[in-house]
């Protein structure tokens, strides 16, 4: 109740004595003005930035995340706010730190990131894609593999590969989304193919073509998509293994790639294991660490999994038996939830974008509250503080 | 000479209630409300006689007349009253100059036995003045002319009363200011604790000023008594605002709240069992703490609901301990809303032995520290469930 003139002298708040207006009390809005760092290259990112918001411009999220990468609701959300902004975390620096200190000689190293469903991890991987940008990897980036084993658009029993099944549509899907990742760094590394692919009598890509060719023939022959596609994996390897080209893979949701069951179902009404995709195969044969010049970073998701299967976080329990000895060596990371200064900052952000309006939300009972309801889980905050 | 002696002496002899309510002014004194509710009881020997007639107006003259008519009234009355109470003494075989009201009393009961509910129906023998309602004494002098200023208002009490109010706010707020300016700012002021009374309703307060108020005259005034108890510094006005409120039904006596136990680490820590439903839960508030929750070793998101999550959230917000205490709680049996309904009780509970006795009187009376005891009710045969009937046809 009291009050300051800009001279510094003290006054007593003018309380009217005639009015219930006395009645309303000024509420006291806490913001801090250092939940934004200016840094804005995710290669510079150190702990200093720990919690702090980081503006991605509008010409990079269309080059990233045009083909997905972003969760729904915060690309949705981001749309309102008017602007990308992505938090630097933990997980994310303990990364960066990683992949500036990596030997490249050496086996690609894999790692984890594991977390309650909704803890962020998915913001971490684009937080790593953006890194890989500017690192000028190539980026092979899988947004969400669930959706290929959940609701495939269309699959079908492949040619070439015996008992597999190919995904058309998704291959095309994909191969759009890598040449917008990557159509630049493509034209500037003229990469070529090593070995000729022959697709049919009449088509075929000699060795020595440019890698463009293959993904355009893609693109445009959806039957020969998924081959492409492995067949650009297989390329992208070997340019990495002879130093050609450096390559980042990320995968969201990879422990898709072991669920006990698909949506994918054969003619006698069998299941189709996530296994037997000729896309899987292709994505593990990337996985392995049987090549250098790379890294892998691959999320567990308990989302990406049947509903029974969801009991824990952890990447034993996740990955299965087969998953967990696919990439065993790997190094796991942890994304927790909110740590009190990250969930501070979450606030002033939405308070600065004036997504958070109710006046009592603003205050510490209300920060306490908002923090205490949504247990500092990203998400739960997300949907508390929206409008709906 | 004779006549002007008497003019002299009169209003000191005579008119004694009249006096007093003029010496009374202000009403208020030393923060107590000092009302004159006299009634010239010790009888106006109104000889207006032998006073010069002319000079009294007639306001005055009719007042005195009606003041003669209730004085004599009473005064039956009063003599009617000692008479029936010597009555009364000689058939219980009492002294009658020792009778007391509360033998009358026993006395009536003894032997006007009734079986009637209501003890204001009962028969009953009242002194006068415990009947008959006080009338306000003269408000003006022999001329007719008013000793109150406010006496044209024609509510001259309500309105001292309002003014008063106004007056003592002004103090409170120099108070505030003298504060401010000493720079005692770390002082805390002294809001009054409110809880556990209420404004007196609109007749007793026109019984205290003698007059009548319209409903929002009444309104009026409290709310400038709320507005009044809301300054910070209120509670130096204390007395003055408690005559205007009277207590809620009997508090209950708080419970022995028990002591704080440490564990191995040296932390305060509380526990308590309790039930709500079929549910069970077994709460322990731990203090030192920095907000972490456990519930059967899940955090807040064990329940899904929000409503859930707000009924354990409750009693840490409302006796501001958010974030200041931990809790673990296990819990079993029935469905969510019993679950978080029996940790609640639980945490409220467990967090009478942190704070102190006001805010549990708070918490008690925002329902936090009573059980609930409601159930499920059984469902009746012949009926489609507890009070739901099958569908009637007729045929």
């Amino acid at each position: 109740m009291i009050r300051f003139s800009p001279t510094g002298t003290v006054f007593r708040v003018w309380r009217r004595f005639s009015s219930w207006s006395a009645n309303t009390m000024p509420i006291t809005e806490t913001i801090t003005d250092t939940f934004r760092t200016n840094e804005l290259d995710p290669m510079n990112h150190r702990k200093d930035h720990d919690g702090c918001f980081y503006s991605i411009s509008q010409s990079v999220k269309k080059q990233l995340f045009t083909g997905g990468g972003l969760p729904k609701e915060y690309k949705e959300l981001s749309e309102t706010l008017n602007g990308l902004s992505i938090m630097v975390r933990k997980p994310a620096i303990e990364l960066i730190t990683y992949l500036n200190k990596t030997n490249f000689d050496a086996p690609v190293t894999r790692y984890v990131l594991y977390g309650k469903t909704g803890s962020g991890k998915s913001i971490s991987l684009a937080h790593i894609l953006h890194y890989g940008s500017n690192a000028g990897m190539v980026l092979v980036h899988v947004p969400w593999v669930p959706n290929w084993v959940r609701f495939p658009k269309g699959c079908t029993p492949s040619v070439i590969h015996p008992n597999m099944y190919d995904h058309p549509i998704e291959s095309v899907e994909w191969l759009r989304h890598f040449s917008t990742q990557n159509g630049l760094l493509m034209q500037k590394l003229e990469l070529k193919t090593t070995e000729t692919y022959t697709w049919s009598k009449r088509e075929m890509t000699a060795a020595g073509s440019p890698l463009s060719e293959l993904i355009d023939l893609g693109m445009n022959r959806a039957k020969y998509a998924t081959d492409c596609v492995a067949a650009l994996l297989g390329e992208l390897k070997k340019a990495a293994v002879s130093k050609r080209c450096r390559v980042l893979v990320v995968i969201d949701g990879f422990n898709a790639f072991f669920s006990p069951r698909s949506k994918v179902q054969r003619e006698d009404k069998s299941i189709v294991l996530p296994t037997e995709f000729v896309l899987t195969d292709a994505f593990l044969s990337l996985t392995r660490n049987d090549w250098t010049n790379g890294a892998i970073v691959v999320s567990v998701d308990a989302s990406a999994l049947p509903l029974e299967l969801r009991e824990s976080p952890l990447p034993r329990y996740q990955l299965g038996k087969q998953g967990f000895e696919h990439l065993d060596p790997f190094i796991p990371i942890e994304v927790p939830n909110y740590s009190e200064k990250e969930f501070h900052s979450q606030i002033d952000y939405y308070i600065e974008r004036n997504w958070l309006q109710q006046p009592k939300a603003r205050t510490d009972r209300g920060r306490a509250e908002l923090s205490f309801t949504s247990g500092n889980h990203p998400l739960s905050l997300m949907k508390l503080v929206a409008p709906y | 000479m004779a006549v002007l002696r008497e003019l002299v002496v009169f209003p000191s002899k005579c008119l004694r209630g009249v006096r007093s309510y003029f010496l009374s002014a202000p009403l208020f004194q030393n923060g107590f409300l000092k009302l004159n509710e006299s009634v010239s009881k010790d009888g106006h020997a109104l000889d207006l006689e032998q006073s010069d007639t002319k000079k009294i107006s007639k306001a005055m003259k009719s007042y005195m007349e009606r003041a003669k008519i209730h004085d004599n009234f009473i005064k039956q009355q009063l003599h009617e009253y000692n008479i029936g109470k010597r009555h009364l003494a000689n058939m219980m075989g009492k002294d009658p100059e020792f009778f007391t009201q509360a033998d009358v009393d026993e006395a009536i009961r003894y032997l006007f036995p009734s079986g009637l509910f209501d003890p204001r129906a009962r028969p009953m023998m009242k002194h006068p003045d415990e009947i008959y309602p006080k009338r306000k004494a003269a408000e003006f002098d022999v001329n007719g002319r008013p000793y109150h200023s406010l006496f044209y208002t024609s509510k001259p009490n309500y309105y001292t009363l309002m003014h008063d109010l106004a007056v003592k706010f002004k103090q409170l707020d120099r108070h505030e200011d003298k504060i401010i300016s000493r720079g005692i700012q770390d002082q805390k002021p002294t809001e009054l604790f409110l809880f556990g009374s209420e404004w007196i309703p609109k007749q007793k307060v026109e019984n205290v000023l003698l007059e009548t108020l319209t409903d929002a005259q009444y309104e009026n005034l409290i709310k400038t008594f709320e507005r009044f108890s809301q300054h910070p510094y209120s509670a130096l006005e204390k007395d003055f605002i408690m005559q205007f409120r009277r207590q809620l039904a009997a508090q209950v006596e708080i419970q022995q709240v028990p002591e704080l136990m440490r564990d191995e680490s040296g932390r305060p820590y509380m526990t308590y069992n309790t039930r709500r439903k079929t549910s069970n839960a077994a709460v322990k508030v731990i203090g030192q703490g920095t907000g972490v929750i456990s519930i059967n070793g899940n955090d807040i998101h064990f329940f899904q609901r929000e409503q859930d999550k707000k009924q354990i959230i409750f009693p840490l917000q409302f006796s501001d301990m958010l974030g200041k205490v931990d809790v673990v709680a296990t819990v079993d049996g029935c469905g969510t809303s019993a679950q978080s309904g029996a940790i609640r009780l639980g945490i409220s509970m467990c967090l009478r032995s942190f704070v102190n006795a006001e805010t549990i009187e708070r918490m008690r009376l925002a329902g936090l520290l009573s059980f609930d005891p409601r159930t499920r009710e059984r469902k009746k045969p012949g009926q489609a469930g507890a009070r739901e009937k099958f569908t009637w046809k007729k045929r």
